[in-house]
């Protein structure tokens, strides 16, 4: 049997010669290149060895479009990331069990999955009564009026799991696919494969929230053991949109651009004393990339280029919707233009509802309500729902059973951590809407049927990209590496439209 | 996992010699029979035997599985039960055969309807001729103590023995605690250990998260009682060691494998090998050039003209310091036509005491050095951490044998007996600083929530995978779950090197990395107290006479209460001098504590499906079947098992196939750009095949031969004629040897990380240079920009600023510097937007680009042409040619005008006649930041 080849690219990459033949000319898709010194002189190699094709050949690493394995119904990804872990049972998992349990013991069951067990209370019904929606019937509770109205759109599922109930273990699951730091996220792997097609923005942007970083910090967007090209990009909402974009110091305008002018004066002088390095080609033309972005970034986070019309949608201007909407309207805006994969944050972890649930899910709702559907409206006008797929949950579900403060009061009761069921969603990009897929056991604690595991979900946003994520790796350490690991995956194809 | 190892075109062979009638008639049962119930003796015993049982029988047992008896395909592989009755989609054996993974590639697969045959035969119960699938077994201790481990030992073990109870052992189960005994032989009911479980008593629910424990499972209990009912029965069972015998998974072939082969000194190719006679090319004498240039000669190429002197200079700078030679130094080397001046550098550079900074970095790299923990938000620092860092750097300044390097960072702990010795000296506390290379993992069992058993385990996966990676460039890591797929590593191997371990990281005698918390015996964690006895002394003096001032100060306080002024100044006193207060110095260590617990394989390695014992030892590759692991304590009456010096001695044994051939392939990748085996890290089937393979072996025998010395390799290399060579690419590469894999030239690099950012700082004036010590502190603004806190000199070298894993220094982070997953053994290099940007943009590129004006000013005198030669000596290590003087100049004009326009518009009268001056100052500053943005400056050639 033949084993697969890089990236399953190989024979879509250029020759090295064509490669930089296309930087000289200027072409801006080369500006990103990235020539890793290990795959310049190390598993190109490897490959050629195996493969007997192209001696010599170099595998490169840029944010040029790349080909998909096969056709795929989306183009770019919208992650709506919904830290802290929202309530399953609360907003799209109705439990009529617990409705009528509530105020029973259940803690000895479930005694090993609860993390703070000194807190542990009885079973509690939900806070917020449930409604069919849509023409789907699809189950949402009153805590989400606004994406009630796009439930038609949407494909639910329930009975997805994680494998560890602490949100450090739990985020790096869901955006790296394993528990432990260090390994690449969602957003590289797809821009690894895919490229970008705007090449004068970066291919995975992160949008994360002014008031704070997620619990893992930048280690959520981070490339492991990819090459940094394929690393998130923070942009941020006020001031300069990328960090080290403009100038971190006071300057004359003039004086700017006269330096620029020498860098690349000093750098043709180099050049020419040095042919045949393409190190060098890659470098000038990661300059010229850096002076577009400075506008292309600032462009793409232009709001006063929308409509009133538009901004208000969106909840912007107003408490509590204005930031989130900001950053949805930036989503969109940054998928029009190309961009492969926006991750959007909010707060520190807003869902992470331990107290005092029934108010705190709520105003988490409030402040992400709006903007979403907004986004999810805004798109399907625009023709661009079809190709972006958009993408909400966090990183695990939350238990049956109350969480009691610390006076014991069952009015301010949460609820803890729940690795064992969480909720998701999904939309356009090849997705059926008004679906709820899969199911939690009576009480909501566990995911029944057709569960869906972690890796599945990746597997799934890959499969919507045209990727099939067994032939999507990174070869180190003699392994191949890939984003669903080694215990397998399976598309979730009954979402698929 | 794969069942079989290696296909090897056995089939047709085999078939040749079988008679044909017989395939024949066993085709016809598979079509035969399609409805009838399937007949293990009749139907499926032949198929097995004619498919499989060239790897998988009695003698042979690939993968641990014996399919020609009945007890063979009950007891299953390695890693467990192939056959699960009644289910197919569970059964292992199906599932392979379905999947089309075995055979293996190139041997006749199974048709279509013999698979179906044995997925009917599962199906139906999978019956075994006379042999009942699910006879049921007698139950020993090893059935019961995993479950115990697990759930148990944590409160009733070694470290804590809640209520007098210990369950480590029948003998001390039956002894019991304060409630009486825990286990009454064949009556589980009577047995507490039971009705405790069962009452769900233990272990206690409110405890499970902070503890790390979870309750005991239904299926757990069921087996806990059967135990007991069988009469709680205790047998001597046998480790799975290398004993001598046969190995049946590992065989001759396997270790024929280059790499599994101790390296011997080849003959050298004669001086006058083909091609060096031409003109302008050096007589080789140095062994390395004679076997780079028979390999370019077969390519009709030959090596490159020397480089010239300046560019060598630098080159030997960036490689062996990472920093930039002085001004002066190029102004004297250009000077001076020395034709012995090359080797003296090289001698002089590795004397410096950045030596050890510069490539201690590239062994921290390797260990996976970091200053915190990770895993969790907190990302706790680790305060003592930084002993090892300055243990790195001290070995390569002193050029410790690589040997001894080795032994004391695997066992330095089993070298000398620290706990009874009087005085602690430098020897003992290197030994025990140097374990510290196996505690660098990031590990988050610090929580109680993210302590737990499989947590652990990853934790001593990720040590192993940095010892196997760094030091044998193996990858073991695959058989933690299944035997390896290209390697002969069976999953065995794996669990044999973690017992080896196991005195030291025990998962169920866990120490963690901060000291205390739930389920640890008060004081008990990493560190050892055993500083040196200097340092010690130093220390308690110093503590002694704090906390006799605040005594006394306190004193005084008492005695004149109501003198408010004076209390207040006796107070302010007191805080001073309790902020002078250090804590008590310790080292993070590992080291050997006996007594481990037992090691199980995991099948498919769940912790949750322990297999059999197995006992300490190395890979069987790597040795014979005659050399049993035998470990021995180290010293008499040591509590120690000398698992790890027994280890560590056979990594450094000068025939090791492995330890020098790695290491010599490193310092080439770091001065050459690429290694002589092109994947660092994997020597294995997987791996490139070296370039090479004479030249390596060679400087592998000299390497062990020159007493494991680096300094030695490096002097060895850098005076080659391919080290000197230029770096200019001509028509005849680019045709010939397009990446250098030949060593035409030398290869254009860029600067590593660390050493751009000492390097700006050198050149700037602001390089810190005291080594060692804790780290310099970080500071993160809002925006996410990371920096190093300046300290009173300026700023330290990146290897002395703290390496927190949440926070990482952007510079850094943007030109590559490695995240540690658990480590980095061979770094990448990109050339992207972010860089630019950063050195384009980032405050404190500008204000250095400032400084170095500045000094440029005031060293270079008035001329600007004389500050522009100064600026080109300092940042690129020779005089600017005409085009870049050129250029230099003309822009030096065009920003002093723009400055002038601006600083007159914005100043003051008074200012006026300080214009001019700082017009030049900051266009002079402008030339600095657009050098430190050049590719000459960014480049080494």
């Amino acid at each position: 049997m033949q084993r697969p080849r890089m990236n399953g690219f190989v024979s879509s990459q250029p020759s090295r010669r064509s490669f930089f033949e296309q930087v000289g000319s200027g072409l801006c898709g080369a500006a990103l290149a990235s020539v890793l010194s290990e795959d310049l002189f190390g598993r190109s190699l490897r490959a050629a060895e195996q493969t007997h094709t192209q001696n010599e050949a170099l595998r490169q690493f840029d944010l040029r479009p790349k080909p998909t394995h096969f056709h795929p119904p989306a183009r770019s990804v919208i992650q709506l990331f919904m830290n802290g872990g929202p309530s399953q049972m609360d907003l799209f998992d109705p439990k009529e069990e617990l409705e009528k349990k509530h105020g029973m013991s259940y803690f000895g069951e479930i005694a090993g999955e609860v993390e703070n067990p000194q807190a542990a209370g009885s079973l509690v019904r939900s806070w917020f009564p449930f409604q069919k929606r849509g023409d789907s019937g699809t189950w949402v509770s009153d805590a989400l009026p606004h994406i009630s109205e796009c439930v038609d759109d949407l494909a639910v599922i329930r009975s997805m799991h994680t494998t560890n109930l602490t949100h450090e273990p739990a985020l790096f699951k869901i955006h790296s696919g394993q528990e432990m730091p260090g390994l690449p996220s969602l957003g590289s792997w797809v821009t690894y494969a895919l490229g970008n097609e705007n090449q004068n923005l970066p291919a995975y942007v992160v949008l994360d929230d002014p008031q704070g970083l997620p619990v893992n910090h930048t280690q959520s967007w981070q490339s492991g053991y990819l090459p940094p090209v394929f690393q998130g990009t923070r942009f941020r909402s006020t001031g300069s949109p990328v960090l080290n974009l403009d100038r971190d110091f006071q300057e004359p305008d003039g004086v700017t651009g006269l330096e620029r002018d020498l860098v690349a004066r000093l750098d043709r002088i180099h050049r020419r004393k040095r042919p045949g390095q393409p190190q060098l080609n890659a470098r000038i033309a990661s300059y010229e990339l850096a002076a577009r972005m400075q506008l292309a970034a600032t462009d793409a986070l232009d709001l006063d280029q929308e409509s009133q019309r538009t901004l208000e949608r969106y909840g912007i201007g107003k408490k509590p919707t204005d930031s989130y909407g900001r950053r949805c309207l930036y989503a969109r805006r940054l998928v029009e233009r190309g961009v492969r994969f926006v991750q959007l944050f909010i707060e520190f972890q807003i869902w992470d509802n331990h107290t005092n649930l029934g108010s705190g899910l709520k105003s988490a709702c409030e402040k992400t309500d709006q903007p979403i559907a907004a986004l999810l409206q805004d798109l399907k006008q625009r023709g661009l729902l079809d190709q972006t797929l958009v993408v909400w949950g966090g990183e695990f579900g939350r238990l049956p059973i109350a969480q009691l403060p610390g006076d014991k009061n069952e009015k301010n009761a949460g609820r803890d951590h729940n690795k064992n069921a969480m909720v998701t969603w999904m939309a356009g990009g090849g997705i059926k809407g008004g679906i709820t897929f899969g199911s939690t056991d009576e009480l909501g604690f566990a995911a029944a049927e057709n569960k869906v595991t972690v890796p599945d979900w990746h597997a799934t946003i890959l499969h919507q990209l045209g990727l099939h994520h067994e032939s999507l790796f990174f070869e180190r350490n003699g392994l191949k590496e890939r984003l669903t690991g080694v215990n397998g995956a399976r598309v979730i194809r009954e979402i698929l439209s | 996992m794969r069942l079989l190892a290696k296909g090897c075109g056995w089939m047709s062979n085999f078939l040749r010699a079988l008679p044909l009638a017989y395939v024949i008639v066993f085709e016809c049962h598979g079509c035969a029979l399609e409805a009838e119930t399937v007949d293990f003796v009749r139907d499926v015993q032949p198929l097995l035997k004619v498919r499989c049982q060239r790897c998988h029988s009695a003698t042979t047992r690939k993968g641990g599985l014996d399919l020609s008896t009945s007890a063979g395909l009950l007891r299953g592989s390695e890693s467990g039960r192939v056959l699960v009755p009644g289910k197919p989609s569970e059964s292992r054996l199906w599932e392979v055969l379905h999947e089309g993974e075995m055979p293996p590639p190139g041997n006749q697969a199974l048709t279509e309807s013999q698979v179906e045959l044995l997925e009917r035969w599962i199906a139906q119960g999978a019956t075994l001729g006379d042999t009942p699938p699910n006879r049921e077994t007698s139950l020993n201790q090893h059935d019961v103590l995993p479950i115990l481990l697990l759930r148990c030992v944590t409160c009733h073990g070694r470290q804590k023995q809640e209520g007098g109870l210990d369950l480590r052992s029948r003998a001390a189960m039956l002894k019991g605690g304060e409630s009486g005994p825990a286990l009454v032989a064949g009556d589980a009911e009577a047995s507490l250990l039971i009705q405790k479980i069962r009452d769900q008593q233990m272990p206690p629910r409110e405890k499970l998260a902070s503890y790390s424990i979870k309750p005991v499972e239904a299926s757990e209990l069921e087996r806990l009682i059967q135990w007991i009912e069988q009469g709680a029965a205790e047998v001597e069972v046998s480790a799975d060691v290398a004993n001598g015998a046969p190995d049946a998974m590992v065989n001759e072939g396997d270790r024929q494998f280059w790499a599994f082969q101790s390296p011997q000194r080849p003959d050298l190719p004669a001086e006058d090998v083909a091609g060096t006679t031409a003109p302008g090319v050096p007589v080789l004498h140095n062994p390395v050039d004679r076997f780079v240039q028979r390999r370019l000669a077969e390519r009709g190429l030959r090596l490159a003209p020397r480089a010239d002197r300046l560019t060598l200079l630098r080159r030997a700078h960036f490689d062996l310091l990472g920093l930039p030679p002085s001004a002066s130094l190029v102004q004297a080397v250009a000077a001076a036509d020395d034709p012995l001046a090359y080797e003296r550098w090289i001698d002089r550079l590795l004397a410096s005491p950045h030596y050890g900074e510069r490539w201690g970095q590239y062994w921290l790299d390797l260990a996976g050095y970091a200053d915190s923990e990770g895993v969790q938000h907190s990302d706790p620092v680790r305060p003592h951490a930084f002993r090892y860092r300055d243990y790195v750097i001290r070995a390569f300044n002193s050029d410790k044998a690589y040997s001894r390097f080795l032994l004391e960072q695997i066992a330095g702990d089993e070298l000398a007996d620290y706990e009874t010795s009087a005085v602690i000296d430098d020897v003992i506390y290197d030994n025990l600083v140097a374990t510290g290379f196996l505690r660098m993992a990031a590990d988050g069992t610090f929580a109680g929530i993210t302590g737990f058993v499989p947590n652990r385990l990853d934790v001593i996966d990720d040590q192993l995978r940095i010892l196997t990676a760094s030091v044998m460039g193996l990858t073991v890591r695959c058989a933690r779950c299944h035997s390896h797929k290209f390697d002969p590593i069976p999953q065995r191997d794996y669990y044999r090197l973690v017992a080896l371990l196991k005195p030291a990281f025990d998962e169920n005698d866990w120490l963690k990395p901060i000291s205390g918390g739930n389920g640890q015996a008060a004081g008990k964690a990493r560190y050892l107290p055993y500083v040196t006895t200097k340092e010690r002394t130093a220390w308690e003096s110093t503590e002694r006479q704090l906390s006799e001032q605040i005594d006394a100060l306190r004193a005084a306080i008492k005695e004149k209460s109501g003198a408010d002024s004076f209390q207040k100044e006796a107070e302010a006193k007191i805080k001073n001098l309790e902020e002078q207060r250090r804590p008590q110095p310790m080292v993070r260590a590992l080291w050997d504590r006996g007594q481990p617990s037992p090691t199980y394989l995991l099948q498919r390695g769940d912790y949750l499906r322990p297999g059999h014992l197995v006992g300490p030892g190395i890979p069987s590759v790597l040795t014979s079947d005659q050399t049993p692991f035998n470990p021995e304590p180290p010293w008499k009456g040591a509590s120690k098992t000398g698992n790890r010096l027994a280890l560590a001695r056979w990594l450094t044994r000068g025939d090791h196939p492995l330890s020098a051939r790695v290491m010599v392939n490193r310092v080439w990748k770091h001065h050459f750009g690429r290694g002589i085996v092109a994947t660092l890290d994997d020597f294995g089937a997987a791996g490139a095949r070296p370039t090479h393979p004479e030249l390596l072996d060679w400087l592998a025998v000299e390497f062990v031969e020159s007493g494991w010395s680096v300094k030695h390799l490096h002097r060895l290399l850098m005076t080659s004629a391919t080290y000197q060579q230029d770096s200019a690419v001509v028509r005849e590469h680019q045709l010939r040897d397009p990446d250098n894999r030949w060593l035409s030239r030398m290869s254009l690099r860029r600067m590593e990380a660390e050493v751009l950012r000492d390097s700006l700082l050198a050149m700037s004036d602001k390089l810190d240079r005291r080594a060692f010590g804790p780290a310099d502190e970080i500071e993160s603004r809002e925006d996410g920009l990371v920096t190093s806190r300046a300290q009173s000199g300026g700023y330290r070298r990146s290897v002395y600023v703290l390496k927190r894993r949440t926070k990482r220094l952007t510079i850094l982070d943007n030109f590559d510097r490695p995240r540690m997953s658990p480590n980095c053994v061979d770094r990448t290099v990109s050339t992207v937007a972010p860089q630019a940007l950063h050195l384009m943009n980032n405050k404190m590129v500008h204000q250095l680009s400032l400084s170095l004006a500045d000094r440029l000013i005031s060293e270079a005198g008035a001329s600007a042409s004389a500050q522009i030669q100064s600026l080109y000596l300092i940042a690129v290590g020779r005089p600017p040619d005409n085009a870049e003087l050129g250029a230099l100049t003309d822009s030096l004009v065009a920003l002093r005008g723009q400055w002038e326009t601006h600083l007159f518009q914005n100043a003051k009268a008074s200012d006026a006649e300080k214009v001019e001056p700082d017009a030049h100052r900051f266009a002079l500053g402008n030339l600095v930041h657009a050098m430190m943005n050049s590719a000459a400056f960014l480049y080494i050639d």
